[in-house]
This record gives C-alpha cells, sequence and structure tokens, in this order.
C-alpha cells in the first residue's frame, strides 16, 4: 500500500436530488433508479430543491432546465453549488443540445457530469454508469479536499489513488483537469491543456503522415511545416512553463543585491 | 547524510549507473505495474529517470499532463506483454519524456539503441549544457537516439531547467553572502545603533523568503511517502547519483539556527 487511505474524510451523499416539474417524466425516472437502487429525492420545484440542499449536502443533481414558474435550471443550479461546492449536475432536458445552455453553464462554472434529451427512458443505463461515474468523481474531490488540508499535494495524492485502482480512468482526468483550472486560474495568455492538446495533434499529424504517405513527395516538406509549428507551439508553452514556475518563488535578486550593497557598506563603515 | 537536502542548479547525467534498492512484491494484476511507483519515485529520485527532471520541476510547471509522474516501461508493454508488471522493466518518467518515446522501438533503424539507466552510466554518454542534456561524444549512436526519442531538449524542459537553476542560484548565493550578517548588525545595533534594527528587519524578512524558496525545491518531496510493496525497510533514501549533487540547506543557516532547529 503506498498510501494510507483509511482516514476519515466528509462523506458524499449517496442519495439523488432529482429537479423535475413534469410529475409523470419524474415518477416514471424516480421509479427507475430506484429499482436500480439508487435513493431518489424528489423535488418538483426550484423552491422544493432549494429547501432539500439546505437541509444539507447535496451530491449528484439530475436537473431539468426548464421549470415551472421563474425557475431556471441553471440558475438553480448554481445556487445549489455556491451552497455546497461538491454536487456535481447532470441536465435532463429536451433542450439539453442548446448551445445557449452549455454556454450558460461554463460562464456560470457549474460542474457538469453530462447532458440528457428525454425522453430517457431508453438511454437509461447510460444514465446509471454517468450517476455512478459522477458519485465517484465527488467521492475523490472529497477526499483530495481532505488531502489538501493536511499539507499533501492533490496531484499526487490523485495518483496514488489512481495507482491503487481506485479511480477509474475518465474520473482521472476530470478530476486533473479541475484542478488545473484551479491552479490556473491566474493564466490569461493560453490555456496549458489546450496547447499540450495542440503539441499532441501535431506530433499526431506527424506520425499520420509518416505511416500514410511514406513514398509521397511533398511529404519532407509537410513535415517540415508540421515541426515549425511544433516548435513555435513549443515555445509559447516553454515560456508558460517559466511564467508558473517563477510564479512560486519569492525572493526577489534586485532586492537581495540592494540589501547586501548596504549592509557591506554599514558593516565596512562601522 | 544531508539534513534539508535541495534540488542541484543543474542535475548533472547521472555518474553511475543506477542500481535498484528496492524489491517490491511482484504483481499480476492489468495495471499492478502502478502499483511500483512509491519505489520507482525513490528509486530514481522523485526525477524522470531519462531527462532528469524532478517532480518539483513539473509541479511549478503548471502543465503536466497525466499527473507528475508516470510509469515507462523501457520494453514496451505493446510488444511484450510479459514485461508488464516487470520491476526491472519499469522507470519513473515524465509526462512530456513518455508522450515523445510514444511507441517507438528500443533499436532504431539508424543503428542506435535506446539507454537505460540502469544498465548505462548516464554521464558517459551525457553531458549537461546550459539547459541540455547532450551527447558527450559526437558519433555516439546510442545517446543520439535517446535524446530524440525522449526529446530530451524540447522546450518545455529546457524550461524548467533553466528556471530552476536561476532561482536556485539566485537564493543560495544571497544565503551564502549574508549567513553571518545579521548577528554583526545585531551586535552593532545594540552597541548604541539603533537604526540598524531596520535593515537588520528588512534582511530577516529576505532571507527568509530565499529560505523558503529554497525548501520549495527539497530534492525529497513533501508529499513523500514509506509505504512501498517492498518486504524490507532503510532504503528510503535519495539514489547516491542524486544525492551527492544536492546541497544541505542547513549549512546555508546561522549556526545558531542549526543547533536549536529554528
Amino acid at each position: 500500500m503506498s498510501v494510507s487511505f483509511d482516514v476519515k474524510y466528509p462523506e458524499v451523499p449517496r442519495e439523488l436530488l432529482f429537479v423535475e416539474d413534469e410529475p409523470l417524466a419524474r415518477k416514471a425516472l424516480t421509479r427507475l433508479l430506484t429499482r436500480h437502487g439508487y435513493e431518489v429525492v424528489e423535488a418538483p420545484t426550484g423552491d422544493s430543491a432549494m429547501l432539500s440542499a439546505n437541509k444539507g449536502a447535496v451530491g449528484v443533481v439530475l436537473m431539468d432546465i426548464r421549470l415551472d414558474g421563474d425557475s431556471d435550471g441553471i440558475e438553480l443550479a448554481r445556487e445549489i453549488q455556491i451552497l455546497h461546492p461538491l454536487t456535481s449536475f447532470i441536465f435532463v432536458s429536451a433542450w439539453a443540445r442548446e448551445p445557449e445552455y452549455h454556454d450558460r453553464v461554463r460562464e456560470a462554472g457549474i460542474r457538469v457530469g453530462g447532458w440528457f434529451d428525454k425522453p430517457i427512458e431508453e438511454k437509461v443505463q447510460e444514465l446509471y454508469q454517468l450517476i455512478d461515474r459522477e458519485q465517484q468523481r465527488l467521492h475523490v474531490l472529497a477526499r483530495l479536499d481532505h488531502a489538501r488540508q493536511r499539507g499533501l499535494e492533490p496531484l499526487s495524492y490523485l495518483q496514488a489513488l489512481a495507482d491503487e485502482g481506485l479511480v477509474q480512468e475518465s474520473v482521472f482526468r476530470d478530476v486533473v483537469a479541475e484542478l488545473k483550472v484551479q491552479g490556473s486560474e491566474h493564466e490569461e495568455e493560453h490555456d496549458p491543456h489546450e496547447l499540450a492538446a495542440r503539441i499532441d495533434a501535431v506530433f499526431d499529424q506527424m506520425q499520420n503522415l509518416v505511416e500514410e504517405r511514406a513514398d509521397d513527395p511533398d511529404l519532407p516538406v509537410l513535415l517540415r511545416l508540421l515541426e515549425e509549428q511544433l516548435e513555435a507551439l513549443e515555445e509559447k508553452e516553454a515560456r508558460l512553463i517559466q511564467r508558473n514556475y517563477r510564479a512560486h518563488f519569492e525572493f526577489s535578486p534586485e532586492e537581495g543585491r540592494s540589501l547586501i550593497s548596504e549592509i557591506e557598506r554599514l558593516l565596512d563603515k562601522k | 547524510m544531508k539534513t534539508l537536502p535541495i534540488l542541484p542548479p543543474v542535475t548533472h547525467p547521472w555518474p553511475e549507473k543506477i542500481s535498484r534498492r528496492h524489491t517490491p512484491a511482484p504483481t499480476a494484476e492489468a495495471h499492478g505495474f502502478r502499483l511500483y511507483r512509491s519505489c520507482l519515485r525513490w528509486e530514481f529520485g522523485f526525477s524522470c529517470a531519462f531527462c532528469l527532471v524532478h517532480e518539483r520541476d513539473i509541479k511549478f510547471s503548471g502543465v503536466e499532463g497525466w499527473g507528475l509522474t508516470e510509469v515507462e516501461h523501457f520494453i514496451p508493454k505493446s510488444s511484450s506483454p510479459a514485461e508488464r508488471n516487470v520491476y526491472s522493466n519499469c522507470f519513473l518518467i515524465c509526462g512530456r519524456c513518455n508522450r515523445a518515446r510514444g511507441r517507438k522501438a528500443i533499436l532504431h533503424g539508424s543503428g542506435g539503441k535506446l539507454l537505460n539507466p540502469c544498465e548505462a552510466d548516464w554521464a558517459v554518454h551525457f553531458m549537461a549544457a546550459g539547459s541540455r542534456i547532450l551527447p558527450r561524444h559526437d558519433g555516439d549512436a546510442d545517446a543520439a537516439y535517446t535524446v530524440e526519442a525522449y526529446r530530451l531538449n524540447e522546450a518545455g524542459k529546457r524550461a524548467m531547467r533553466s528556471v530552476r537553476r536561476e532561482k536556485i542560484e539566485e537564493s543560495r548565493g544571497f544565503l551564502a553572502d549574508t549567513v553571518g550578517d545579521r548577528q554583526k548588525l545585531l551586535d552593532l545595533a545594540k552597541s548604541g545603533q539603533p537604526e540598524l534594527f531596520t535593515i537588520i528587519k528588512r534582511l530577516t524578512r529576505v532571507r527568509w523568503q530565499a529560505t523558503k524558496d529554497l525548501v520549495r525545491l527539497m530534492a525529497i518531496p513533501q508529499d513523500h511517502n514509506k509505504f512501498c510493496r517492498c518486504p524490507h525497510d532503510g532504503h528510503h533514501s535519495l539514489p547516491k547519483v542524486l544525492e551527492d549533487q544536492t546541497f544541505d540547506l542547513i549549512d546555508l543557516l546561522p549556526k545558531r539556527a542549526r543547533t536549536d532547529g529554528t
């Protein structure tokens, strides 16, 4: 065992909060979920959802987008997440494909597990898998919070959990991405993950070219162009690395130099 | 044994082969090799066995991919599934080297072969030059292929090496230059120069900043652990090839701090 995991950490609720204003749809899915072994807390309105959230922690939430009255599922999700940061939302809506909603959710910084079109009954196995996955994600995030409080480095701790086979790969990737977003909020110029992905994509292109167009007389030129592209991307990445690296340090060599000359002057004089 | 070993400004290629000290219990699980990671971190001094970048460098760079370090199969597991969980085939590697090597074979068409830091003296084949690790001799096809396959000198790795060097040299230089000054100034201040207390305060603050910066570059990271799959203990120390290159932060602190631990 590489790390002791038998520590107490905040539990993630097993119950699902299901916010849906349409009674038939709510009852039908609740029945399926319950039969599958989940405990479901139903909320037919935004107010009742907030009431449940006020009572205590919330884990995975199945959220309709357009609710009766003035309630809006995205706004509601934002409010719940402020109250309970360790929450994940799965949006279940007839408008799940609308890009406008995706944009709003992204802008609001809501943790999203996935989007499902209605009717959902035929995709219910997929939904179960997603719920399990999101529950694991929250569980891992809770452990990392606890690890952070104990002074451990979350990324290394996460790696240790993964090494033990306690984290599925897709959860690992999502949590790494989330940790990095938290760690690089100061980054304005480039998203490091996007940059790394672009570099990887150029490598893939080069590999494909070499494998598939070995006889193409233009191959050297194409490869040279890709190499130039790669070089430019890597230079950007290197600048970003330097800036990130330096940001971790406090000592100012200029101040150090001025202090040394002042001390030398004082000690010589005295 | 150093009390507070700090990374060297430049990690020079390992001066001898890395001889493994850990003997983790074998595993037959599909991803069992991941369980070797605790052992591998100590084995290779929390550094990428190939490009020598340390976990601290990767963490500070902020652009690491899959975790801080990964497990490299020198003989690829895709071509030799039997080697998947063989400990001697597993190496600690940074994500950048791992991605760079990808599916490259050990033997290259041009005649070069990949070097293995447990079988080859890295310093015989490579040397540190500025922020680069270069083949020591022209015509060393193995070293050239290893540099190329793992992209030992891509811009990101050079950036990490150069900032580490800059930061350590700055902080270490300042601490060394001012190690006894605080006491001298204090003696003068107490003997009737009270205006010196201002500069003493400033010196204390700046020395503290430089000290903290070096602590951030401890060769043994704070999140190290000693729980590995070995049946024995006592091998949780840096490998000699890195230990010999580190310096002790305690040597840069005033004598009083060294004895009372402040």
